[in-house]
């Protein structure tokens, strides 16, 4: 089942609200087995992209989502989401949510409710974010082949619609929760947040990456802290447009006779009446505050300027240069996919746009994939396209619709190349694993078996267990290619640390048995730097073992790698008050509230002290 | 006729503290024409207020006879760059306000926001110094969002007072800030009165012009919203915001705290970070009101032959780069922006108040003049953090490396002045001999 399928275009049959839970004897509750078996999915209606998009008939265009079965509970909560209602103008809970009745039926009232319900109703905004938040999980899980983590103990994600009266929407990790913001705009409409779809998969994406990746939080190199953001967004544009009815309505833009011609399937046309129609139309609520529309990322000019342009070392921005690309990489696929259609010269608007929707989507999973095979911090864009790359190739040996070969042109337009042996395949190094003294089985669930495995091997590895080492996480997963080709991994993350003095690490890189594989670079200290000033550094890596417990892939960003710390160290300098004292390059960002502040840009960043 | 020009220029800024005081004054060979007094001196003072005493304890009433004695009795002009206490205090208190009123300054300056006729006739076409009616939302706006600031800051004040919680949160701290000073606004107003009130706003011309013969005057803000935006960007214009602004501070500090009215279960818990952070989303707001009030403030130059001074008030970089942007494509701004050699430096030392792109113009001009920076500050009162501190250490690095930097926190004077002689004299530094 794919996501586009998950997504129907579905149209108000009746001008009415729906207060009561009408029954249907046709339904089958999601806790009842039937003939077939449980029911594993159950569809809501979404708003598709937000109020403002329309169908044909000025109507808010709508979609359904098929979320994942579960147990619901009231008033409205599932095994990994919680659905709070409050009222930020009283301070106090909101009205009672009544989506799901005392036996834990779940019901979709508003699958024929009119617009006025769909804005106004409490209870739908409530099931908007569900959907949505729902069906991101769904898609993360989907393409990595497992369940995915919050980056906090508790198993539920509060989803909060009406979480403040502001025109913002942010992920917290303190709270454990989704907050969606809601404002009058200037002719006095509410504006909500919740209905958007691709601010809730944006914020969703927020959560899911903190869960996977919480080393991207530790103070690193510029596209680190760039990538939460562009991921976000990445993930919000592809999932917006497996909606087939969005992008058919946009192309409704080139042809409106319903039918769509080689003519008018330019890369130029595309991405000007398609793509960037569908970025005008994101989260202006949140979006637009990033100063800068996301429609203006899609538009950024090639080349590997942006890599010395100082506006691109605030995170907002270096973010859209993964949007950019990722951009690129659909249209092209798209394209492709819109070459073998077009062969008898003509299609109509809706097959055309369900071959993007099908890009879109197999795009969405090659990128979520990816971040099982990115490095647990130090990250660069380079080893989001290496990941991309390397992650695809394990499921689909052939890349026969060429998907690898766009990716890799995509991003090659900005300057982003896969690194040399960034990932190594195991079986080629000439060093082999040690096996000794280690339990398979035990391998794949405890942290302590695989740090044996780290331990015995750190030939194998590159890793100097001199220094602080441990592992990360364990992750199990199993994936399905294209061809039915089952791939199972365990994706291990391990990460390194030292904490010194600048001086001191400069010294240590003097050290020609302290350099990675016998590289000739030092620690490059930035002009009038603090050497006293204590620094903590990183490496770390993510190796691949397959479904026997044996190395395949190494991911590795070298500790003492003194050209990359000396990159990291000049970047950190930047934005480290001359006068400092203590410690820096450790300080996770504050857990508090960083997605809030990230949603407000600082476009004077640069002319403060 | 030639216009006379200044033969000495002098600016005395006097130790109130953290806050702002300058007398500014420019001595003319002859006795000038009406308007004005009939003295060869003429003077303005540019602000007159604090928060924080300095360390010398000088009180503000000590200040005030300072000023009365330094301007002979008679002020030609007074200057408000902005509403804030530590730049209006001066004018509201009993003791203080007296002896400036008998120095029956000639002509009133401020910012347009202080107009009183826009309060008056809000939505009423023709108030000068406002753009035509069709761009004024945006400024009226921006007023509206500030006297609900303000209003909304004392409601604070006042619930925190009456739950015996007075001073003791940051919040209600910034928010003591940034409450109005109705004593010394009234002054002002009633100084104003008679035609002597202008409201000025980014390229307007100024009377200050007509009592400072030989002295050019130039307005580079505040802009207006409808002139520059980012003056406005961060205003929470939603009537909604403001509303459930107003009922969380209803609920701040409440009585029985820790009883919570709902239930038990799982969404209690979230429940109670919500709405623990109604503080911080009402911190938010005082902090945007603080913002938005630095930045009404006046921007003016005074060029008298080779000298150009800078007064900005507390203006921060969203005020500042109207004229900056402006530069860009102005030759003769940039230009004057180029040749200050004399800065009251903004906002007190902090990181926003004097932008990184003019220092620049100064550090990178070719022209190696002498450059006098003169600082009103006192550290520790603002700042909890390295880059929130005031001031800022970087700034006053950098402007010790180019120049020569006057501290009223470096020493116990009284007072500390530079004057020059005019053309093209160099400047002199002069402090108060110690007590």
């Amino acid at each position: 089942m794919t996501t586009a399928e998950f997504f129907e275009h579905t149209a108000p049959v009746a001008d009415e609200i729906v207060d009561e839970i009408v029954s249907d004897e046709t339904e089958v509750p999601v806790d009842e087995a039937s003939a077939l078996g449980p029911a594993r999915h159950i569809d809501m209606t979404v708003i598709a992209q937000d109020p403002t998009v329309k169908d044909e008939k000025g109507r808010i265009l709508r979609a359904k989502v098929r979320v994942a079965a579960d147990r619901f509970l009231p008033p409205l909560q599932t095994h990994r989401f919680h659905v709070v209602s409050f009222d930020p103008e009283k301070g106090a809970p909101g009205p009672e949510l009544k989506l799901v009745d005392a036996t834990g039926r779940f019901r979709d009232r508003f699958a024929g409710s009119s617009d006025r319900v769909l804005l106004r109703q409490h209870d739908f905004h409530a099931q908007n974010v569900l959907a949505i938040a729902s069906r991101t999980l769904s898609v993360f899980e989907a393409a990595l082949g497992r369940r995915v983590p919050w980056d906090f103990e508790s198993h539920q994600l509060y989803l909060v619609p009406h979480g403040e009266v502001r025109a913002n929407a942010y992920y917290s990790s303190a709270k454990r929760a989704l907050i969606f913001g809601y404002a009058e705009n200037k002719d006095g409409d509410k504006i909500y947040s919740c209905l958007s779809h691709d601010v809730i998969a944006h914020e969703t994406t927020h959560a899911l990456l903190a869960g996977l990746r919480p080393g991207y939080f530790t103070p690193g190199l510029p596209d680190q802290g760039g990538f939460h953001e562009g991921f976000a967004d990445v993930v919000a544009l592809l999932s917006v447009f497996a909606v087939p009815a969005l992008v058919e309505q946009a192309l409704g833009a080139i042809d409106r006779r319903g039918v769509v011609t080689r003519r008018d399937v330019t890369r130029a046309k595309l991405r000007r009446s398609v793509l960037l129609q569908l970025a005008e139309q994101f989260g202006e609520l949140v979006h637009g505050r990033r100063g800068r529309p996301l429609r203006e990322s899609l538009e950024m000019k090639p080349g590997g300027w942006w890599r010395t342009d100082p506006r691109f070392r605030q995170v907002h921005n270096r973010g859209e240069v993964l949007v950019a690309a990722v951009g690129n990489a659909l249209l092209d696929m798209w394209l492709g996919r819109l070459d073998e259609l077009l062969k008898t010269g003509s299609a109509s608007r809706r097959l055309a746009a369900e071959e993007g929707a099908k890009a879109a989507e197999h795009l969405l999973t090659m990128v979520i994939r990816a971040i099982d095979y990115c490095p647990p911090l130090e990250f660069e864009y380079e080893d989001f396209l290496d990941a991309i790359i390397w992650s695809d190739e394990q499921l689909s040996p052939d890349d026969d619709h060429g998907y690898r070969k766009s990716v890799r042109d995509a991003f090659a337009v900005y300057d982003i190349g896969r690194p040399p042996q960034q990932i190594v395949e195991v079986s080629k190094l000439p060093v082999r694993p040690n096996y000794e003294r280690f339990n398979f089985a035990a391998m794949r669930s405890d942290r302590d078996e695989v740090f044996r495995f780290v331990w015995e091997n750190d030939e194998l590895l590159g890793i100097s267990l001199q220094f602080q080492t441990g592992v990360e996480s364990i992750r199990p997963s199993i994936r399905v290619g294209p061809d039915g080709f089952v791939v199972q991994e365990t994706v291990v993350t391990y990460v390194q640390q030292l904490d010194a003095t600048v001086a001191e690490l400069a010294e240590l890189s003097q050290d020609p048995d302290h350099r990675y594989r016998g590289s000739s670079d030092v620690l490059e200290v930035p002009a009038g730097f603090d050497q006293e000033l204590r620094l903590g550094i990183y490496g770390g890596g993510a190796i691949i073992f397959d479904q026997f417990g044996r190395p395949k892939l190494h991911q590795h960003k070298p500790l003492l790698d003194w050209k990359r710390q000396s990159a990291r160290l000049a970047f950190l300098a930047e934005k480290t008050d001359p006068s400092a004292t203590g410690s820096i390059g450790t300080q996770r960002y504050a857990r508090g509230e960083p997605f809030a502040a990230l949603h407000r840009p600082d476009p004077f960043q640069d002319e403060r002290w | 006729m030639v216009s006379p020009a200044p033969r000495q220029l002098r600016l005395r800024m006097y130790n109130v503290g953290f806050g702002d005081c300058f007398l500014l004054s420019f001595t003319y060979a002859k006795p000038l024409p009406a308007p004005g007094g009939q003295s060869t001196v003429r003077h303005v003072l540019i602000d007159f207020g604090t928060t924080r005493r300095a360390r010398s304890r000088l009180a503000p009433k000590a200040v005030a006879d300072l000023v009365k004695a330094d301007c002979g009795g008679r002020l030609d002009a007074l200057v408000m760059s902005h509403r804030h206490k530590d730049h209006l205090s001066g004018f509201g208190t009993a003791a203080t306000k007296k002896v400036i009123a008998e120095l029956e300054p000639g002509l009133v300056v401020r910012p347009w926001t202080e107009d009183p006729k826009l309060a008056a006739d809000a939505g009423q076409p023709g108030v000068t110094g406002l753009a035509a009616d069709g761009q004024r939302a945006a400024d009226r706006a921006l007023l509206a969002a500030l006297r609900d600031g303000e209003a909304m800051a004392d409601q604070i004040v006042k619930r925190a007072s009456a739950a015996g919680r007075g001073g003791r949160t940051s919040l209600v701290q910034f928010a003591t800030d940034e409450v109005a000073n109705p004593n010394a606004i009234a002054e002002l107003d009633e100084l104003s009165k008679g035609g002597r009130g202008e409201y000025l706003s980014a390229g307007m011309d100024t009377k200050l012009a007509e009592l400072l013969p030989g002295v050019d005057i130039r307005v580079l803000g505040p802009p207006l919203p409808s002139q520059w935006e980012p003056v406005s960007r961060q205003a929470e214009d939603s009537e909604e915001y403001w509303l459930t602004s107003r009922r969380q501070i209803r609920r701040l500090f409440p009585s029985g705290a820790g009883k919570s009215n709902v239930p038990l279960g799982t969404s209690r818990w979230i429940m109670d970070q919500l709405l623990g952070d109604e503080q911080r989303q009402l911190m938010s707001l005082v902090r945007w009101l603080d913002d938005a009030m630095n930045n009404t403030s006046l921007i003016l130059t005074f060029s008298t032959g080779e000298h150009t001074l800078l007064f900005g008030g507390d203006a921060q970089i969203e005020n500042w780069g109207f004229a900056l942007d402006q530069a860009k494509s102005d030759a003769g701004l940039r230009a004057l922006l180029e040749s200050v050699d004399l800065y009251k430096v903004g906002h007190h030392g902090s990181r926003n108040g004097t932008p990184i792109s003019l220092f620049k113009m100064w550090a990178e001009s070719a022209d190696a003049r002498p450059f006098v920076s003169m600082m009103s500050t006192k550290e520790g009162v603002h700042g909890d953090s390295e880059a929130g501190a005031v001031p800022r250490s970087t700034l006053v690095t950098a402007l010790k490396d180019h120049g020569q930097l006057l501290s009223t926190d470096d020493g116990l004077s009284d007072w500390i002045e530079v004057q020059a002689s005019l053309p093209g004299g160099a400047y002199e530094v002069k402090h108060a001999p110690l007590h």
